[in-house]
């Protein structure tokens, strides 16, 4: 308890601290450092895209910068255009595109006349084992306050095994025909349609499934109150099902909504609910007697923002989920099967501006699981947890620091028949980062970090073997620097120093406690040695020392040299290649306690792996590209036997994937794309019998792979 | 325009001193204040001497699973270290499954794998509070073949005893022959197949219903 008011001064302390800094109007400073060790290949694009602010923006939505870029890329949206959408919306960046093609779709916001849409999309995929073909067609009509829409997916799957081949083929249809009130309400119905066929030479039997839904349908939208938006929709009818373990018939019902409530710009709240459920008559296929069972689930989210753009901000959510299925067992009696998950995080923000903030946060989850034994012995797990991150820029320092402290409470009552085990586990961490640029050309930064978790057990019951009780623990540190002379050569040198140990508690299993200590050092550059053509280079150097602090004559030393030397030549903008050589040799050894008290380190084995790959891509016209990837890999591996270092095996592998992409508009309604290629694979390898070679039969697969889609839209 | 040039030196120095203040006492509280945040527990000397795990020949591995068995609890990572972790199998002799599967009226383990393994140590080692003694010897009428470079195969008998603490009795709780085959990884031979057999001079029923062979303890470690 005196520890944790200690704690609670020093946040305070450190609260009112940040608080006197705080001045929302002062003009943000460029923060570049922070970003100067970010991955900048992701900046370039063979495809003239360009992705301005995308570290400082994907950094400020957290959300990772290839995501971000993803996104951009898929959508066809500028960043900031992508921000200001999500921003319009007011929901996150990811979720942009989902809401707009659903927007785009729900029938209350379609418009006033006579609207046709079809659009048909068939794709046919091969594999070395398996095929697919796969057509859908999605429908709709407009026609004054009548609508209708269909949307059907046939899919045929095949795969092949031996001189057997197994077929699945699926089927779905979902028709909805309604009538629009208002802008506001309207009310139909929806027919789905589900079958499922597998057939499988190895099987005693083919099986199937069928899904029949029969719904009436309503939707609506509010308006209540000036920034209240609201959208209640529900679904109701006849199910029917029949599959291999049930056949189930009787009603269901869906009734999903959405309340978002924004009237200032300093308060968004945001909740989504939705109900699902049947009540049905059940029996297991070839019973005479139908018993009654209830499904249902309740699904509620919600999120909270207040004072985002201010100095002090708040953000929360929670969500709360129960289902419960209920299926016949073979013994006649009804198998329930119960999931319940709920939970809530809150973040305070105390910011000055984007590059000096302190951020706060607390979170709390739960989880019962359901297990084979019943309702009774479901496995549980709470996580409760704080969490502090900050930042600062001063002077040209760049000062980022995370902290955080989380205790998770497992219960797995029905591990075997005798009994099972809780765990508790409390998990603490500390980093901090400092970066900072040394003249006009060096950058440099250093990292540190420290974690610990412990894991606890107690016995629940008679279970005879609990997991071993534990602590593992870490500390590191790394430093960074780069140069850069100019735009045609930059290197970087980098060492990282840590200590991993493991910590078993009990006498009985503390023979195999162990410490890690590791020390990698790195050395890079990279050199446009003529226009189009760029090398790269990356050298590291490690030794991994483990120590077993109660058994030293296990200790072993892994050394470990590799490096990975990269061309990269754009010869026009038609053609480019890229030619990768990867190597890494391997030795490690134990100690040996010799005569004069001392342990000397002996090897025990040693491995030796490199690899050359190229990609050659030629692309005549933006409809198709041509493409050669070749790859040749060779691993070596010798062992001590007896005392003597000799080889032991060696591997040596060859592949070339050869092929074509297409990517053909077809008139203003139609897009082709598709791939093709030819893959061939050779492996030999050689085993080491009394130190003579024995050579297996080179073993060769070629195959080919490819895709085909088609889509139409009118 | 003042908001634009920034706090004067004085006020902006007054902050970086209230900042590193701040700093140090957060930093004070998680690495000193609240001791014990970041260290770890001091775990509990060994129970015995620890077992000095030698793997280097197949005699060596032997001799270290036989002290393991001695050594009981503080010997189950030296146990199960002779097992080649991603590839070991055991197989069962007849006789015992169908006595097992007899008894239990189950359908017994499909297969024996490491995981399996992990489980029958800690059982085997509770069949009696006594101290083992384990002893793995050559078969004078089933000599080993010439051992290969990376792979060979072993045929020894096995013999677990439980002593009383006053040496005076002692107890026969595994009896039986297996061939090892084992597989030399990363400078170690390790067991990648044990075939075991029952001591036939025993049977499927023994008299002395402690003496089975480690296949049944096995099997019965899943009950």
């Amino acid at each position: 308890m005196v520890r944790l008011r200690r704690f609670a001064f020093l946040f305070a302390l450190l609260v009112v601290g940040t608080l006197l800094t705080t001045s929302p109007a002062r003009a943000q400073e460029p923060g570049s450092v922070r970003y100067a060790f970010s991955d900048t290949t992701l900046l370039r694009d063979t495809l003239g895209l360009r992705f301005p602010r995308l570290f400082p923006l994907s950094d400020s939505l957290q959300i990772l910068p290839d995501t971000l870029r993803a996104l951009s890329i898929r959508y066809l949206w500028s960043l900031e255009r992508l921000v200001t959408l999500a921003d319009s919306l007011g929901v996150p960046v990811d979720s942009v595109g989902p809401v707009l093609q659903r927007e785009q779709a729900y029938v209350l916001n379609a418009s006033h006349g006579t609207h046709n849409s079809f659009s048909y999309n068939t794709g046919y995929t091969v594999g070395q084992t398996q095929s697919a073909w796969t057509n859908t067609t999605e429908y709709g009509l407009q026609h004054g306050p009548v609508f209708m829409h269909n949307s059907t997916t046939v899919e045929l799957d095949r795969y092949r095994v031996g001189a057997l081949t197994s077929v699945r083929q699926s089927r779905l249809s979902a028709t909805e025909l309604g009538w629009r009130f208002s802008p506001d309400f309207s009310l139909g119905g929806r027919v789905g349609l589900e079958r499922l066929n597998n057939r499988d030479p190895t099987a005693a039997r083919s099986y199937g499934e069928t899904t029949n839904e029969y719904q009436i349908s309503m939707r609506s939208r509010q308006r209540p109150v000036h920034g209240m938006t609201s959208d209640i929709n529900l679904f109701s009818g006849l199910l029917d099902i029949n599959n291999v373990n049930l056949e189930k018939r009787g009603v269901s019902g869906n009734l999903g909504a959405h309340l978002r409530y924004s009237p200032t710009p300093w308060l968004a709240h945001e909740l989504n609910g939705a109900m699902d459920g049947n009540l049905s008559r059940t029996r297991a296929p070839g019973e005479l007697t139908r018993e009654n069972t209830r499904d249902y689930s309740q699904n509620v989210r919600g999120t909270l923002s207040l004072f985002q753009t201010s100095a002090i901000g708040l953000k929360g959510s929670f969500n709360f989920r129960h289902v419960q299925v209920e299926t016949p067992s073979d013994s006649g009696s009804i198998h329930r099967v119960l999931t319940d998950n709920w939970g809530g995080e809150s973040t305070v923000r105390l910011r000055r501006d984007n590059d000096r903030y302190v951020d706060l946060g607390l979170k709390t989850a739960t989880a019962k699981q359901a297990t084979v034994l019943g309702i009774r012995s479901r496995n549980s797990h709470r996580d409760d947890s704080f969490t502090a991150t900050g930042r600062y820029l001063f002077w040209g320092w760049a000062m980022d620091g995370h902290f955080s402290n989380g205790f998770g409470d497992s219960k797995f009552p029905a591990r075997s028949d005798s009994g099972g085990y809780g765990e508790f586990q409390h998990a603490r961490s500390a980093d901090a980062t400092f970066s900072r640029q040394l003249g006009p050309r060096i950058l440099a930064r250093v990292t540190g970090s420290i974690s610990l978790t412990s894991y606890r057990y107690s016995l629940i019951g008679k279970y005879t073997t609990p997991p071993v009780s534990r602590d593992q623990w870490r500390q590191s540190w790394r430093a960074d620097a780069n140069y850069s002379r100019n735009e045609r050569f930059s290197t970087g040198v980098a060492l990282d120093v840590s200590k991993n140990k493991l910590i078993n508690i009990p006498s009985a299993s503390t023979g195999s406690n162990n410490n890690t200590r590791s020390y990698r050092a790195e050395w890079h550059w990279t050199c446009r040695l003529l226009e189009g053509l760029t090398a790269t280079q990356r050298n590291t150097l490690s030794a991994d020392y483990l120590e077993y602090p109660f058994s030293a004559e296990n200790n072993r030393l892994t050394l470990d040299y590799a490096a990975v030397t990269t061309l990269n030549a754009i010869m026009n903008p038609r053609l480019s290649i890229n030619v990768t050589h990867n190597s890494r040799r391997s030795p490690a050894g134990n100690y040996t306690l010799y005569p004069d008290g001392l342990a000397y380190f002996a090897r025990s084995d040693e491995t030796g792996n490199a690899a050359l790959t190229a990609a050659i891509a030629y692309t005549p016209s933006p409809a198709i590209a041509f493409s050669v990837e070749p790859a040749y890999f060779s691993s070596d591996r010798s062992a001590a036997a007896n005392g003597v270092v000799a080889p032991q095996r060696a591997n040596r592998s060859l592949s070339v994937s050869a092929g074509a992409n297409i990517n053909w508009s077809i008139s203003k309604n139609g897009l082709l794309r598709g791939d093709i290629h030819r893959a061939y694979r050779a492996d030999r390898t050689t085993t080491y019998s009394s130190g003579l070679p024995q050579s297996t039969p080179r073993s060769q697969i070629d195959f080919w792979t490819g895709s085909l889609q088609l889509s139409w839209h009118i | 325009m003042a908001h634009l040039t920034g706090p004067a030196p004085r006020l902006r120095l007054r902050r970086l001193i209230l900042l590193a203040v701040a700093w140090c006492a957060v930093t004070g509280g998680v690495f000193s204040g609240c001791k014990g945040l970041f260290t770890p527990a001091i775990p509990e000397p060994p129970s015995g001497a620890p077992i000095v795990n030698h793997y280097e020949t197949v005699d060596s591995t032997l001799a270290t699973m036989a002290l393991a068995i001695g050594a009981k609890d503080q010997g189950r990572t030296a146990w199960l270290n002779a097992f080649d972790q991603n590839d070991y199998h055991q197989e069962f002799d007849d006789r015992d499954l169908a006595a097992f599967k007899s008894a239990c009226q189950c359908a017994g383990p499909e297969d024996w794998t490491f995981p399996q393994e992990q489980i029958f140590y800690q059982d085997f080692i509770s069949v009696r509070p006594e101290e083992y003694t384990a002893v793995f010897s050559p078969l004078d009428w089933n000599p080993d073949p010439q051992a290969g470079s990376t792979e060979t195969l072993v045929h020894r008998g096995y013999k677990v005893v439980a002593h009383s603490p006053n040496g005076t009795d002692s107890l026969i709780i595994a009896t039986g022959t297996a061939d090892l085959t084992f597989h030399l990884t990363d400078g170690k031979w390790l067991i990648k197949h044990w075939a075991d057999r029952l001591d036939s001079t025993v049977g499927v029923n023994p008299t002395d219903t402690w003496q089975l062979s480690f296949g049944r303890r096995r099997l019965e470690s899943t009950q």
